[in-house]
């Protein structure tokens, strides 16, 4: 008989290693899987090792003590494991080319975020990436853009990419914020939220002013368009009158905020739920993580994008949760060891609906110019979509049938949640009638050999 | 177009990129390495447009790269090994190439 886990975790970010401390801590055995080459997610990213440490503030070194933590509580950490199935009592993963699976009596799903990918016409060009991209070389590489850098979008990490450039001398050609003027009116509706947080808003303030008094910022910029031109690019966009301007770049950096990588849990066929305000499906899950499949939980920004400070407490508290399901703590002490996660997470979801709203996406945002890119490994532009959605298409599984977006090998992670705005907007159907893609195995692209060398259920009884 | 603002204290080793040796630091992925001497691109798309990577964090498949004659890796999720041949893949990678272990 194959060894059977008490836990497996997938996912060595803050929630996943707070929830392994935990396990690990009172005896159970648990197995952590990751895809990166260590532990810390992408928030902590290579923090253990990394050429930046004690550079970028204690939002990213707060991760070190924890990551030591984690590499000291016990648990068996396999690193450059890419899960790619996953069932109530089983999950399956690739790790240096070879797939296996392993068993367990609990499994956690703590895969996190990304940041929702909004197409623009010369989104795919070299030189344009992800703003959380940028952050993540800068951390495990120490390498930052050379400058003139154009950042465009709308989101906290936007103001932090503009506080690191500004910090590391980078010239910034500008600042296109592409929030509605309006969300911070309706943001105030949730102001009593920040005295449960006062310190990290005034954080976030402070960034908000470095970026105002030392960048060339343009509130309400739309309409943006990037090209190429000369040995670099040009982005185009329109400002709030309507008038078209242009700013020279060498790298350009957008980001329209963080939704839930909800790929692998919609696998597993668990209740999702749609966040009207931030625009994204995530999982459905209680306090302790638990889903709608007995057995399956999640925790941190799977379930709802709340940041470290929270993911770290909901994972502690899941944590706690199995131990006391699998008989290692009484349900007294559960709730004794829970108190003090149950007060953070009290103050993240306090102040979680003025920040919600403060960063909300532009409606106008989501919907593709023509001419943009949406599916960028099948190369299919929006005005290509908007043809078989006009012909007659209501989801986007038919969409994906009928004009193949979300065939290539990133498998519609990047194109899916362009593809339900588009059809919602043209049908005129609610966003929430509109799941994603549906998920199948393998959750990435396999070599047909690997799955056949793999050892089969029968092996190993 | 991106600049190293911070040594790290780990070792240099030697890769390859499109046969051109490189010196990198332990610990980098592939698309870290790379993301200089490729000047961003690291794939053509079918189409034969360029690309390079994205997200950085294994989500848009757009770092795929030759490496070690393996076609279709994540050149993101991938750490950086001494003597490493790593090579741009255009296009359809061929498939062919791979199962005939040439």
């Amino acid at each position: 008989m194959s060894k059977v886990w008490d836990v497996i975790i997938v996912g060595a970010g803050p929630a996943g290693m707070s929830a392994a401390i935990e396990t690990a801590g009172h005896g159970l055995s648990t197995l952590v899987v990751d895809r990166q080459t260590e532990p810390g997610g992408q928030i902590y990213r290579s923090v253990g090792s990394s050429p930046m440490s004690g550079k970028l503030g204690s939002d990213y070194a707060d991760g070190l003590p924890l990551v030591k933590r984690f590499l000291q509580c016990g648990a068996q950490f396999e690193a450059g494991a890419n899960v790619w199935d996953i069932a109530p009592d089983r999950v399956y993963y690739s790790q240096q080319g070879k797939s296996q699976f392993v068993r367990a009596r609990q499994v956690l799903l703590a895969t996190g975020a990304m940041e929702r990918p909004v197409p623009l016409p010369g989104w795919t060009l070299p030189g344009v990436m992800g703003s959380g991209a940028s952050d993540v070389l800068l951390k495990s590489a120490g390498l930052l853009p050379e400058g003139p850098v154009v950042l465009c979008g709308n989101g906290p990490l936007i103001l932090q990419a503009a506080v690191h450039l500004s910090h590391f001398k980078v010239p910034v050609a500008g600042v296109l914020l592409t929030g509605r003027l309006g969300n911070a009116m309706r943001a105030m509706k949730h102001a009593s939220g920040i005295l449960a947080r006062p310190g990290y808003f005034l954080h976030g303030m402070n960034m908000a002013a470095k970026t105002f008094l030392g960048q060339k910022c343009v509130l309400g910029a739309q309409d943006v368009s990037i090209r190429e031109s000369g040995q670099g690019l040009s982005v185009s966009f329109a400002t709030r009158s309507g008038k078209r301007k242009s700013l020279a770049a060498s790298t350009v950096l957008l980001h329209e905020g963080v939704v839930s990588e909800s790929r692998i849990t919609r696998l597993a066929r668990l209740r999702h739920a749609w966040d009207q305000t931030q625009r994204y499906w995530h999982v459905d899950a209680d306090m302790w993580g638990q889903t709608s499949a007995p057995g399956l939980r999640t925790a941190g920004d799977t379930v709802t994008v709340r940041g470290a400070l929270a993911a770290r407490a909901e994972g502690s508290l899941v944590g706690l949760d199995i131990c006391r399901e699998l008989g290692r703590l009484p349900l007294a002490e559960r709730d004794r060891e829970a108190r003090p996660f149950l007060r953070t997470i009290r103050r993240c979801k306090a102040l979680q609906p003025f920040l919600d709203e403060y960063f909300a996406p532009t409606p106008a945002m989501l919907q593709p110019h023509p001419d943009a890119i949406v599916c960028r490994c099948e190369e299919l532009t929006a005005r290509d979509l908007s043809e078989a959605i006009r012909g007659g298409c209501y989801s986007p599984d038919g969409l994906k049938a009928q004009a193949r977006p979300g065939m290539g090998t990133c498998q519609g992670r990047v194109c899916g949640q362009a593809v339900v705005e588009m059809i919602a907007d043209a049908q005129g159907m609610p966003l929430e009638n509109l799941p994603l893609y549906t998920a199948q195995p393998p959750l990435f692209p396999l070599r047909l050999g690997e799955l056949i060398e793999m050892p089969s259920p029968s092996d190993l009884l | 177009m991106f600049k190293k603002v911070s040594e790290s204290k780990g070792k240099t080793i030697t890769i390859y990129f499109e046969g051109q040796p490189l010196e990198v630091e332990e610990g980098m992925t592939v698309a870290a390495a790379v993301l200089g001497p490729s000047h961003g691109w690291t794939r053509t798309s079918h189409g034969g447009q360029k690309r390079g990577p994205y997200c950085q964090m294994g989500v848009c498949h757009e770092c795929l790269m030759t490496i070690d004659g393996v076609p279709n890796q994540q050149a993101c999720l991938t750490a950086v090994v001494e003597g490493m041949q790593v090579f741009r893949q255009n296009g359809v990678p061929d498939f062919h190439k791979e199962n005939s272990h040439e």
